[in-house]
């Protein structure tokens, strides 16, 4: 009768993974699969025929395009990447441990207006702060009545960083409320036991709070890296990609789309050429996801 | 309690199969079948007589950006269904920055009838080698287009553009739409009134007015930096005004001409003396707050183009506005683009009914209608009455329609950014990082010979 039970639970669990596990095959792993396929074809975006050429997709990436340019992509991704997911976590870690204290006021309060722009989403949160640091928005104002003099979003030299900073007050916030539940789980014994052991408030951070919440910040470091890795759409809605914005993510959404700074003949302009810079991207993305979780596991290891 | 149990499992299970399915779409029932040979022989040349509820009622969908065409088009529709009353037209109306994206994915799905198209730069010039096909070039390659090549619409237009705008290896794909004249400095009058300027003739006049403009407090000019590619404009203009254009694109691609030889830099030297007079802050400037620096007066000048001419009517109709080209050492002319044709999707439904909608739209009357609200030059012989267009007929017959085949897309693939014209604003005064005009000039042509000897 168990056994039977056991065999029932066992159906029952396949029937219900089934669902997820064919979302999954159909909706990433075949997608996956076929951008691989395609990055050696010359597929268009408007043809359902193609022919397969070999590596010349992998060498218009990687030989015709200018060097000096594809290096400084790259490098625009790795900055976005590890700039977002350092300070990304940092702050939400920090505002996870203010607004878990009791004696805040307010603290639920906080805690939504912080978690407000995830929920408003990307398109309100980027024509949010376009506007303000338009020509004649209120932060440019400011800012030039103190003396300083920028374009924001349209210079050169401080529009990426402020995509980064976007980026980051975006996703804070769903950092945050990832933490916090960590943080909720842990138990007050530990930092009572603590206190009576004469710990102080930043050893309870680094011995108890850090370890304990380990595996939650392990999870939130992994999110912010791949995510930050493939973002486009806090590029494309603030900069379109122009004033030394553009990432990798950024240049394949354009040359797959042929929309804004590729939209001329000096790329292919092929769903083929755009496969082979995404084939780039996920080796990069791969190594970096791979090293940063060996990485976290071994860390989480020494806490267990 | 067992049989229900393995019921409400079974039934979950295929209901989210079912779901899947609802998202898998109809790829198989949509597979795209080859392009028709040629389009029906000929438009319909009059409107049905049948009555329209004999008619099975047909809606054609078209895609675009708000703006000055659109208005034009959407006047246009409305008098192609008052005729037509069966038909209907749908205008979508997207943001120039998904434009693209939006058009290329509809025309893919099948979900368009007429499309606009740009066989601007599609005829690459023999010497441009290693030039990658245009999105129209593809289109044509894919079977996208209905050929239009014969039909009788097409003689109502000046064969030229026709050629020029609309023909890919000898076939033609489209109805042109018209020019725009993107040299263009437009200036308030008021302002020009208060400190008694008037229209230069010559590029020293035209800096004497900035530096007039400049000395009183006033910020004398503003253009689109921020969206990037408008820098290609102004280069453009100020080149065009100093040498002539397809000669320099030609000698780049022949080597006979150099970014940064003594003639190219006369061109960068002007960029140089201009880039004194933008307004702080331009590169926070885009194109579609241009004419409000304009209107509001914040600046005197801007570097705009025929089609700011519909945006500065809606901010305030009552604006008093002037227009010259920008002069240079030789008499001013206007330079510019073609902005494109009109297209039928070969997979469209309702073939009759679009080049219906082609033959209405190449009536001169009706033509005459959609180019006054566009403020574009027309492509057939017609009258003018667009206030900005009527005061920049006297230079048509110099029209230069060449800015995107010369300076936009006629470049070798995976040239590197600073051989652009647009590259301006890499220089430190547009808060770039090039410190001066001849640094920017040698990293132009070394990105070139970079790019050509990949090709080689």
């Amino acid at each position: 009768m168990i056994a039977k039970k056991h065999g029932w639970n066992r159906r029952v669990m396949i029937l219900c993974m089934l669902p997820p596990i064919v979302i999954y095959l159909v909706m990433v792993l075949l997608p996956s699969c076929l951008t691989f396929f395609y990055s050696f074809t010359n597929a268009t975006r408007t043809s359902s025929t193609f022919e397969f050429v070999g590596l010349q997709n992998y060498i218009d990436v990687l030989w015709h395009q200018n060097a000096r340019d594809t290096l400084a992509a790259i490098k625009r991704t790795l900055i976005f990447a590890i700039a977002v997911t350092v300070l990304q976590n940092v702050i939400s870690l920090l505002m996870a441990v203010l607004f878990n204290s009791k004696a805040l006021k307010g603290r639920d309060l906080y805690r939504a207006i912080v978690f407000l722009p995830y929920v408003l989403g990307v398109t309100v949160c980027c024509f949010t702060w376009v506007l303000m640091m338009g020509m004649d928005g209120p932060i440019m104002t400011a800012l030039q009545s103190i003396g300083i003099e920028s374009s924001l979003l349209g210079s050169k030299k401080h529009a990426f960083a402020i995509v980064i900073f976007i980026q980051i007050w975006m996703n804070a916030g769903y950092s945050m409320v990832l933490n916090l539940a960590g943080l909720q789980s842990i138990p007050l014994e530990l930092y009572e036991a603590a206190e009576i052991d004469g710990a102080g408030k930043v050893a309870q951070f680094f011995r108890i709070t850090i370890p304990l919440l380990w595996s939650t910040l392990s999870i939130n470091i992994l999110l912010a890296i791949i995510g930050s890795l493939g973002t486009v759409q806090t590029i494309l809605l603030t900069t379109g990609g122009v004033n030394n914005t553009s990432t990798l993510a950024m240049r394949i959404y354009a040359d797959a789309f042929g929309i804004g700074v590729s939209q001329t003949t000096t790329t292919p302009q092929t769903q083929g050429y755009a496969a082979a810079q995404a084939i780039v991207l996920f080796v990069i993305v791969a190594f970096f996801a791979i090293f940063t979780f060996n990485a976290l596991r071994k860390k989480e290891a020494t806490y267990e | 309690m067992k049989t229900w149990k393995r019921m409400l499992a079974l039934t979950m299970v295929l209901a989210m199969a079912l779901s899947l399915c609802a998202c898998g779409g109809k790829a198989t029932e949509d597979a795209p079948e080859a392009a028709p040979e040629a389009a029906p022989e000929a438009a319909p040349e009059a409107a049905p007589e049948a009555a329209p509820e004999e008619k099975e009622e047909v809606v054609l969908k078209m895609v675009l950006y708000a703006g000055g065409t659109a208005n034009g088009l959407e006047a246009l529709n409305k008098k192609f269904t008052e005729k037509y009353p069966w038909i209907t037209v749908e205008l979508d109306l997207v943001d120039v920055a998904s434009y693209a994206e939006t058009r290329n994915t509809r025309v893919a799905a099948k979900e368009l009838d007429i499309v606009m198209t740009d066989f601007v730069s599609a005829n690459a010039p023999d010497y441009a080698i290693g030039v990658n096909p245009t999105w129209c070039v593809q289109y044509v390659n894919d079977g996208v287009l209905m050929d239009l090549t014969g039909q009788e619409f097409l003689n109502n237009f000046n064969s030229t553009f026709v050629e020029d705008y609309c023909t890919y290896g000898g076939k033609v794909y489209g109805v042109p739409q018209g020019l725009h004249a993107t040299n263009l400095i437009i200036y308030s009058k008021a302002i020009f009134d208060q400190y008694g300027l008037s229209e230069p003739k010559t590029w020293d006049e035209f800096m004497a007015i900035c530096e007039t403009l400049k000395s009183n407090g006033v910020e004398p000019l503003s253009a689109g930096f921020k969206d990037g590619w408008p820098a290609n404009m102004m280069w453009g203009g100020v080149a065009s005004a100093t040498e002539d254009m397809e000669a320099l694109c030609e000698g780049l691609w022949t080597g006979t001409r150099k970014w940064n030889d003594a003639e190219t830099m006369k061109i960068w030297e002007r960029i140089d003396q201009l880039s004194n007079y933008f307004e702080s802050g331009v590169t926070a400037v885009d194109l579609n707050t241009l004419p409000s620096r304009l209107v509001g007066g914040k600046v005197a000048m801007i570097n705009g183009a025929t089609w700011d001419e519909a945006s500065i009517a809606a901010m305030d109709p009552n604006f008093e506005y002037g227009v010259f080209p920008i002069p240079g050492t030789n008499d001013a002319k206007l330079f510019g683009k073609c902005d494109g044709s009109v297209s039928i999707c070969a997979a469209t439904e309702h073939p009759e009914e679009a080049l219906l909608w082609l033959e209405f739209y190449s009536q001169q009357e009706i033509y005459t209608e959609f180019i006054n609200a566009a403020a574009m030059f027309p492509a057939m012989d017609v009258e003018v009455t667009s206030p900005m267009l009527s005061s920049l007929m006297p230079y048509f017959d110099t029209f230069e329609p060449h800015l995107e085949a010369v300076l936009t897309l006629f470049k070798p693939a995976g040239v590197g950014v600073y051989a652009d014209f647009g590259a301006i604003s890499n220089l430190t005064k547009f808060e770039g990082e090039v410190a001066d005009i001849k640094a920017l000039a040698d990293l132009a042509q070394a990105d070139w010979d970079d790019a050509v000897s990949k090709l080689q």
